[in-house]
């Protein structure tokens, strides 16, 4: 039976329709596509990013890999009345100046793995607990940090300077750095914001290459706390 | 061919032809002869002058332990945060909210190393020039607002229970000079951004039951660079800083590096070229999960803060001035190491 107009043009008007949805459908969502089961198995085999309470810390660990090269004019932090005797009460717990991150473009500072640990003064459950420091850096950097270091207060591992033995360089508000001039580093990194008023370890201090276990106990007076 | 025939063919061209405005990619930027049939080539324009909102949620989080998505496969997301969000906005500004295929956008003025002002978008070579899809810029005043987070509660897995950390609060927040540009990269995947702006939050307030011992940020300024009282360079002070003076003095922080690009490649004689924020996905990475969300941020400015305290104790300023990054690559998930 020959078909009327009518029909042929419904007809085609279905037609239209179909393919300008397949056609829109097949292409139109490119930008934000759906992994395959395959590549989704792949990313969570090993992300690992978490948020847990260990004891009266808080800690959450970002499972992410950077690659960073930049410079900073100056860096300070910590500048209050530490009361060292015959020292001036006031200075910079830490005060880099003109740094370079990471070697060149090419050569960047690399980051594996960012902690961010928040610890209160006692129990975590309790009502009038307040906030007695905050640790943050990563347990594997690795790459070249240099500057003029004027004032740094915290430990170094004597590998990230080049130099022999194991024990750290322990510092306050310290010029030490400023001999070397460059930090290699290949270990862990933290930066720690002690809040306890009453403790002798407050005030803003840096550990490099020791992991995190040690940026947890460091003292200035203490023994053996990067073994720990 | 028969009439039927000829009626099917052309039906099926014809939606072809249409459906091709729609399979482009998805934020593809329209051509001007696309762009003209909707608005007349000046895109979709959305203009707020004065106004207030109030934001406001019972909680945000994030946790998939325990859970099956339809994959079967968790991502590996183990946490547990929210609270009850709250706070009030006042809108005293002039935004201008252009979505389309920009000729002559507003440009990003950047600063270069000579202290002169390079207008990166109407640079006619530039790559990302004729592909904007959307720009936003404020053109004066700015928003101010306060909100707080009442109850921040973390779900502690040990102890299979709730733990509320406390209130944390913002006050004085202010946005002003907000620049917003965002980017389909030619050719590629991904997107683009390139943004700037200044942010003052007078007071960021966090407390639990005993107020003489909350952590107390104030005076956090982010911008280009600060006025007022010089940081001391040395350790030979006998009284704290006097902050009051800090201002802001020009510029915003960018994110995405607008210009400098040719000098970390060595070739200062080019024209300067933007390395905006990118993020794309890429599938074959060889260290750790192959697939991953790729992030480069480069960025510059500064931040200050007056002064940090907690317990009575008074942390004094923190300052980071002369911040540039060119290369600040981020891939999620990482490698799985450092844990």
């Amino acid at each position: 039976m020959k078909p009327t107009q009518a029909a042929l043009l419904i007809r085609a008007c279905l037609v239209f329709l179909t393919v300008f949805f397949l056609g829109t459908l097949s292409s139109g969502v490119c930008k934000t596509q759906i992994m395959t089961d395959t590549e989704l198995a792949r990313v969570t085999g090993q992300g690992t990013t978490n948020l847990v309470v260990e004891g009266n810390t808080v800690r959450l660990f970002l499972d992410m890999h950077m690659e960073t090269y930049g410079t900073l004019t100056s860096g300070k932090a910590g500048y209050w009345n530490r009361g060292i005797p015959d020292d001036p009460a006031f200075g910079w717990d830490m005060n880099w100046k003109n740094v370079v991150i990471g070697e060149s473009y090419d050569t960047p500072l690399v980051i594996d793995g960012l902690v961010l640990a928040v610890e209160f003064t006692h129990d975590i459950s309790a009502q009038d607990k307040s906030l007695a420091r905050i640790i943050i850096g990563t347990n594997h950097m690795k790459g070249e940090i240099s500057g003029d270091f004027a004032s740094t207060t915290g430990a170094v591992n004597p590998e990230v300077l080049g130099l022999g033995g194991t024990d750290p360089l322990v510092m306050i508000r310290d010029d030490t750095l400023q001999d070397h001039s460059r930090l290699t580093m290949d270990g862990g990194f933290f930066l720690e914001v002690n809040l306890d008023g009453q403790s002798p370890e407050r005030g803003v201090r840096a550990l490099m290459g020791y992991p995190e276990s040690a940026a947890v106990n460091m003292t200035f007076t203490g023994t053996d706390w990067w073994t720990q | 061919m028969c009439m039927r025939a000829k009626f099917l063919v052309l039906a099926a061209c014809a939606a072809i032809l249409v459906s091709i405005p729609f399979s482009a990619p998805g934020l593809e930027a329209l051509s001007n002869r696309q762009l003209s049939r909707i608005t007349a080539q000046s895109g979709l324009n959305l203009e707020a002058a004065q106004g207030l909102f109030y934001l406001s949620a019972v909680g945000v989080g994030f946790s998939d332990v325990g859970t099956v998505d339809p994959w079967g496969t968790p991502l590996g997301v183990d946490g547990y945060l929210h609270g009850d969000l709250g706070g009030i906005f006042t809108l005293d500004t002039e935004f201008a909210l252009d979505i389309g295929n920009f000729l002559e956008p507003d440009p990003i003025l950047v600063q270069d190393d000579a202290g002169g002002s390079i207008p990166v978008l109407r640079s006619l070579d530039h790559p990302l020039n004729h592909r904007p899809m959307l720009f936003l810029s404020q053109t004066e005043g700015g928003i101010q607002g306060d909100f707080r987070i009442a109850d921040l509660t973390i779900w502690d897995h040990g102890a299979g229970a709730e733990e509320v950390l406390g209130d944390l609060s913002v006050s004085g927040l202010a946005l002003s000079s907000t620049r917003l540009a965002l980017f389909a990269p030619p050719g590629g995947t991904g997107i683009r951004i390139l943004a700037g702006g200044v942010v003052v939050a007078e007071t960021i307030r966090f407390s639990t039951l005993s107020p003489e011992n909350d952590l107390l940020v104030s005076g956090l300024m982010l911008g280009s660079s600060f006025s007022g009282t010089p940081l001391p360079e040395d350790n030979l002070g006998n009284s704290p800083i006097d902050t009051r003076s800090w201002a802001l003095e020009n510029g915003s922080f960018n994110l995405g590096n607008p210009c400098y690009y040719n000098d970390i490649l060595g070739v200062p004689d080019l024209e300067p070229t933007a390395l905006p924020l990118s993020v794309d996905v890429a599938g074959d990475r060889e260290v750790g999960p192959a697939t991953c969300l790729v992030i480069n941020a480069p960025m510059e400015g500064s931040l200050r803060i007056k002064s940090v305290s907690a317990n009575g104790f008074d942390l004094g300023p923190m300052a980071i001035d002369g911040l540039r990054l060119y290369k600040n690559v981020i891939e999620f998930p990482g490698r799985g190491i450092g844990h």
